[in-house]
């Protein structure tokens, strides 16, 4: 295990679990591949461990909660490497082979169990599978051919094992495909690892909700050598777009970061990626739990086009607000406008100065999550 | 007090009333209030006076928004407009983000069959006698039979090619099962979409906000379910189920009670699931264990949901007593189903031979046992048919034409042919309107060939007019035609001839086909008129970047001076275009001097190609015209760049994919040759399909280790471009 730091603190914390699992050594193009693993359809990945670096800078130098300031974060990255820490001290990253991946956990659990009010989240980015459970893929997956999925974890089991930790809030990201095996593996049994020992019992309420990268029997994507496209949305997210007014100040909440998250990923699949389709799973009441405090409104970025798209050729586009703020204004052009505004309540209008079209004003409320792109029907 | 009434627009009787949750909101963006009006229909909301907006939001993230001033005692009307989506079935789908519905039910004609089992007290499963009747419509084939007793069943479908498959039916008095052309899984279920049709819309919305995350819209259509206040809330058995989920899934497993499932739907894995979980969470080990073995006895759940819950129950019970026998049997029966289930449906769709033999490798064909076939021969209302031997004999104007195939060019496979080869329009009178003919080009060479032009060439050249030409500039793919129509109308006396010159791409010399008619002075030999069909336009070529669906129109004018009859069709029609019925019902007769337009739809789905013919028959021509629909290829996003970590050894992986809306085969170069293609899997990518290309790069004395692989996908839009860099070596 490798835990970055842990301030010891009574009162509650927020406790970051991430891992990034690029490589696997016993799949195709791994250092050790076996031959009961071929036809899998699953290799090496470059995004995982940028992923889980990104996540973990962000909450190591931004995040920024007094409800529940950061207490400890926990790393596991593969291929292992070096995390520059902000005083100057560098770490060498274990790998998240199954074994580390135990210890880890339970070194997590055992921090977010101190206190109810802490905020418990686990951040996963690497292969996933999923049928009656969903399972994630330790570097030292297929390790035995008898139980191949002995070294991945079965997050469903997990998950229903972290109902008895004291944390009363958790959050759970699983950047992960979550396609069906109908290869080779599809008649195994799937004895993944549970990490924690599942209860039906209650002790705790907790508010837990899962974002999943992709939908079920779907995959998540990256660019080769960046972080995936969940990674960016929910980076996006933090630093703003999933953000709400609590208590008259702007906060990033766990609910509004996951709708924003989902809504990014699906808003990117346009115009030329392939189709990812996060999803939400868990146990919410939809709660507003606090993860990060503003310094100010967030810019909600928007996107608005003319319909028929020939308009917006002629068309001369304005965003005016209703309450006193700044206006916006662009003049034709054959592109959708985007631009990014203050939250608040707007007119949004497209005039044609040549008459081509008759002119098109609407009502247009800008706020956290971005919205779709907003048509004015003009012809 | 004031009153908002506040109305939604709904284009569809299969989406309305949805519950779409909309905000009340004072103009400093505070919600006042949370409120779902239905689809097509209003819902009331008492607020004091003042100044709102209003804003309502589907679960994709769509909103509609209103501004309303409220008086005391004062009622405004509120209308926030409609759901977005290109073509009215698609609008419950853009309600919830699930766009998979593409072409028309043309394929799934009679080698489809259904066949329905029902679960019997004993524990035994017996296919059940139903008697269906069917309608077809343009996009898809509703199924229903009725008067049947509450139970648990499963509905089997199949076909000639379409992988067996088992969907669990909300049991009720009657069953409507909706098949189309859809996306999904190909490899699985050969692109036939079978869903079960319900009035369960609430439980399919709060099913779609869970999804998208937006669990307070979810908590306030499951609320106004718990409370009675929608009509199928708690009457369904399915939308019952999905609200049991998600108060499981909010930790309240106590506020099942009042649901009463096992008493009311006690033929219902799902009920026995949910009960078994609420005696779990409320301590009661023995009785949880008994109601989810139970579950587990009855088949699969209702739910995909239930599936997974059924599943994590036995699976907690059986860590806590790893030597009960009972809970290790279920489970194991359980995963074989898990494997053989399609989890991207909400409702529990599974491959198998029958319902307790699921499978990965599920058969093709005809079951021996009672099965219902449902073509349009079998009961149902088939859809419209081209009326194509009328119009043939009613053509006022009939040519001379030899039919036949005479001209090849033989390029690998069968070749490039035209039909018919020459036209000959007999005796016109002069300055008489113009008749028409077309021909036919046909691509049969086993490859893709790019017409360049067709022009109209000779002596007599003026005396005859390319009036539509599906042809000129269009990359013609194997087994695909394209049309070219010509009129002649003579100016002078006597024999006139030209002929028409089409060119091909790479071809050596051109296809020339002889026109030829004869002028004659005096009356007209036809005392009635003729048509004249001009269609624009020619092709129709949708942006790779459609993802929910787009409609194109397509022009035809009638030039002549007679009606022109008009049928329309698509070929093939499992490409995911299909034409509005109403639009080509609408063009069916069309008088001289008119327009009529038609909408060309577009769903592309993954595994299609993306490229079909729109086919026009009409009494103006003897043969059909060809108007070429097709996507627009693209490659990637491979790797933005292969960088210096990517390379293991010498070689490094790109993953080419197919993001666009058409087949391709992509072409590869590089620059800085010491870069090559060590292997690669790319042959044809249909839509969304993906090969792999691994690189070599040639090191021995190698300065400039940079470079890119350049990658032609035929979009027009130029090459996509990945860089490499060869890491710097060490040594």
């Amino acid at each position: 295990m490798t835990t970055l730091f842990d301030d010891e603190a009574d009162g509650p914390r927020t406790h970051l679990f991430t891992m990034g699992v690029g490589t696997y050594r016993h799949l195709a193009g791994g250092d050790e591949p076996l031959d009961h693993l071929r036809g899998v359809g699953l290799g090496q990945l470059s995004s995982p461990p940028l992923s889980a670096r990104a996540v973990t800078d962000w909450f190591i130098a931004e995040m920024d909660n007094p409800d529940a300031p950061l207490g400890s974060v926990e790393l596991l990255l593969s291929p292992s490497q070096a995390y520059d820490l902000p005083d100057g001290r560098s770490v060498e990253v274990e790998a998240g082979t199954i074994d580390n991946l135990r210890r880890a956990f339970d070194a997590w659990f055992a921090r977010c169990d101190r206190h109810e009010g802490n905020v418990a989240i686990l951040s996963f980015c690497g292969h996933g599978l999923m049928r009656e459970v969903v399972a994630l893929l330790a570097e030292d997956f297929g390790r035995s051919a008898q139980r191949p999925f002995e070294a991945s974890v079965d997050f469903t089991m997990t998950f229903e094992g972290m109902a008895t930790c004291r944390a009363r809030r958790q959050l759970y990201v699983v950047d992960a495909c979550r396609q069906v095996m109908r290869s080779t593996l599809a008649l195994q049994r799937i004895d993944a690892t549970a990490l924690a020992i599942g209860s039906f019992q209650r002790e705790y309420e907790r508010d837990a909700p899962i974002l999943y990268a992709s939908a079920e029997d779907d995959r998540a994507y990256a660019r080769a050598g960046h972080p995936t496209r969940l990674t960016e949305a929910l980076l996006r997210g933090l630093r703003g777009l999933g953000s709400e007014i609590v208590g008259g100040g702007w906060v990033v909440t766990s609910r509004r970061l996951l709708e924003a998250t989902s809504d990014l990923v699906v808003r990117e699949n346009l115009p030329d990626a392939p189709m990812q389709r996060p999803r939400l799973g868990g146990e919410s009441a939809g709660l507003a739990v606090p993860l990060h405090r503003l310094p100010g409104p967030p810019k909600v970025p928007v996107t608005i086009e003319c319909l028929p798209g020939e308009a917006m050729e002629v068309a001369e586009l304005s965003l005016v607000p209703v309450r006193p703020g700044p206006s916006y204004g662009r003049g034709p052009s054959p592109e959708r406008w985007t631009l990014e505004v203050e939250p608040g309540d707007y007119d949004a209008a497209a005039r044609f100065s040549g008459g081509d079209y008759p002119e098109c004003r609407k009502p247009f409320v800008a706020m956290p999550p971005p919205p779709p792109p907003f048509p004015l029907e003009v012809g | 007090m004031g009153l908002l009434r506040l109305r939604v627009d709904s284009r569809s009787d299969i989406a309305s009333g949805a519950p779409l949750v909309a905000s009340v909101l004072t103009e400093d963006l505070e919600t006042v209030t949370e409120v779902t009006v239905p689809l097509g229909g209003m819902r009331d909301v008492q607020v004091g006076p003042g100044s709102y907006v209003i804003r309502a939001v589907a679960p994709t993230g769509s909103a509609l928004t209103q501004r309303a001033s409220v008086g005391p005692e004062a009622s405004v009307e509120v209308e926030l407009g409609h759901v977005a989506s290109p073509h009215e079935w698609l609008e419950l789908h853009a309600l919830l983000g699930e766009v998979s519905a593409s072409g028309t039910s043309d394929e799934l004609g009679s080698g489809v069959w259904l066949r329905v089992w029902r679960w019997e007290a004993d524990g035994t499963w017996t296919i059940e006698p139903v008697t269906w009747t069917t309608t077809w419509e343009s996009e898809h084939v509703l199924a229903r039979a009725a008067g049947l007793q509450p139970a648990q069943r499963v509905l089997q479908v199949g076909g000639e090619s379409i992988p067996w498959r088992l969907l669990a039916l909300p049991s009720g008095e009657r069953i409507e099962v909706l098949l189309r052309r859809a996306d999904g899984t190909p490899e699985l279920d050969a692109g036939v979409e079978a869903s079960v049709v319900t009035d369960r819309t609430s439980g399919e919305v709060l099913h779609g906000y869970l999804a998208r995350g937006r669990t307070e819209a979810a908590g306030i259509v499951a609320e106004e379910m718990l409370q009675g206040s929608r009509p199928d809330g708690l009457e369904s058995p399915t939308s019952a189920a999905v609200l049991g989920y998600y108060l499981v899934r909010r930790g309240q497993e106590e506020r099942l009670a009042g649901l009463a499932l096992v008493e009311r739907f006690p033929w219902l894995p799902d009920a026995w699931i949910l009960e078994g979980w609420r005696a779990l969470r409320g301590g009661d080990e023995q009785a949880g264990r008994a109601h989810l073995l139970r579950a587990a006895s009855m088949g699969a759940p209702l739910h995909s949901e239930g599936m997974r819950l059924l599943s994590t129950g036995l699976r907690l019970l059986e860590a806590a007593s790893p030597a009960d026998a009972d809970l290790r049997s279920a489970t194991e029966s359980l995963s074989a189903v898990a494997a053989a289930t399609n989890w991207g449906e909400p409702l529990t769709t599974y491959y198998g031979l029958d319902p307790t033999t699921p499978t990965l490798a599920p058969p093709t064909g005809i079951p021996d046992g009672p099965h219902t076939r449902i073509g349009p021969d079998r009961g149902g209302t088939p859809p419209p048919r081209p009326r194509w031997g009328r119009w043939v004999l009613g053509s006022a104007v009939v040519a001379a034409v030899i039919v036949g195939v005479v001209w090849w060019a033989t390029r690998g496979g069968g070749g490039l042919a035209i039909d018919p080869s020459s036209l000959d329009y007999g005796e016109r009178p002069i300055e008489a309107a113009g008749a028409s003919e077309a021909v036919t080009l046909s691509n049969d060479t086993g490859a893709e060939v790019l017409v360049r032009n067709a022009k109209i060439r000779g002596p007599d050249a003026d005396d005859f007019d390319l009036t539509t030409d599906t042809c000129s500039g269009v990359a013609l793919p194997d087994g695909r035609s394209c049309s070219l129509v010509v009129s002649f109308t003579p100016t002078e006396e006597g024999a006139r001839e030209a002929r028409l010159v089409i060119r091909i791409e790479g071809e050596g010399g051109p296809i020339r086909v002889p026109l030829d008619g004869t002028g004659v002075s005096g009356e007209p030999e036809e005392e009635e008129g003729s048509p004249v069909i001009v269609v624009d336009p020619p092709t129709i070529t949708f942006p790779a970047d459609v993802r929910e669906g787009a409609v194109h129109e397509l022009t035809i004018t009638n030039d002549g001076d007679a009606v022109l009859e008009v049928a329309a069709s698509v070929d093939p029609a499992d490409e995911g275009i299909a034409l509005d019925p109403d639009s080509v019902s609408a063009c069916a007769e069309i008088q001289p001097g008119d327009s009529c337009t038609m909408s060309v739809l577009f769903v592309p789905f993954r595994g299609s190609r993306g490229e079909a013919n729109v086919v026009i028959e009409n009494n103006a021509i003897e043969q059909p015209l060809q108007v070429r629909v097709s996507g627009t290829p693209r490659a990637g996003p491979t790797p933005a760049e292969v960088g210096t970590t990517d390379w293991d050894g010498s070689q490094a992986n790109v993953l080419v994919r197919n993001t666009g809306t058409r087949a391709f085969t992509p072409a590869f170069d590089f620059e800085n040759q010491r870069f090559s293609i060590a292997s690669h899997t790319c042959g044809e990518l249909v839509i969304g399909g993906e090969c792999a290309v691994n690189i070599s790069f040639d090191a021995e004395g190698a300065e400039d280790l940079v470079g890119a692989l350049v990658i032609e996908d035929g979009s027009g839009e130029g090459p996509v471009v990945v860089p490499l860099e060869y890491p710097t070596p060490v040594d």
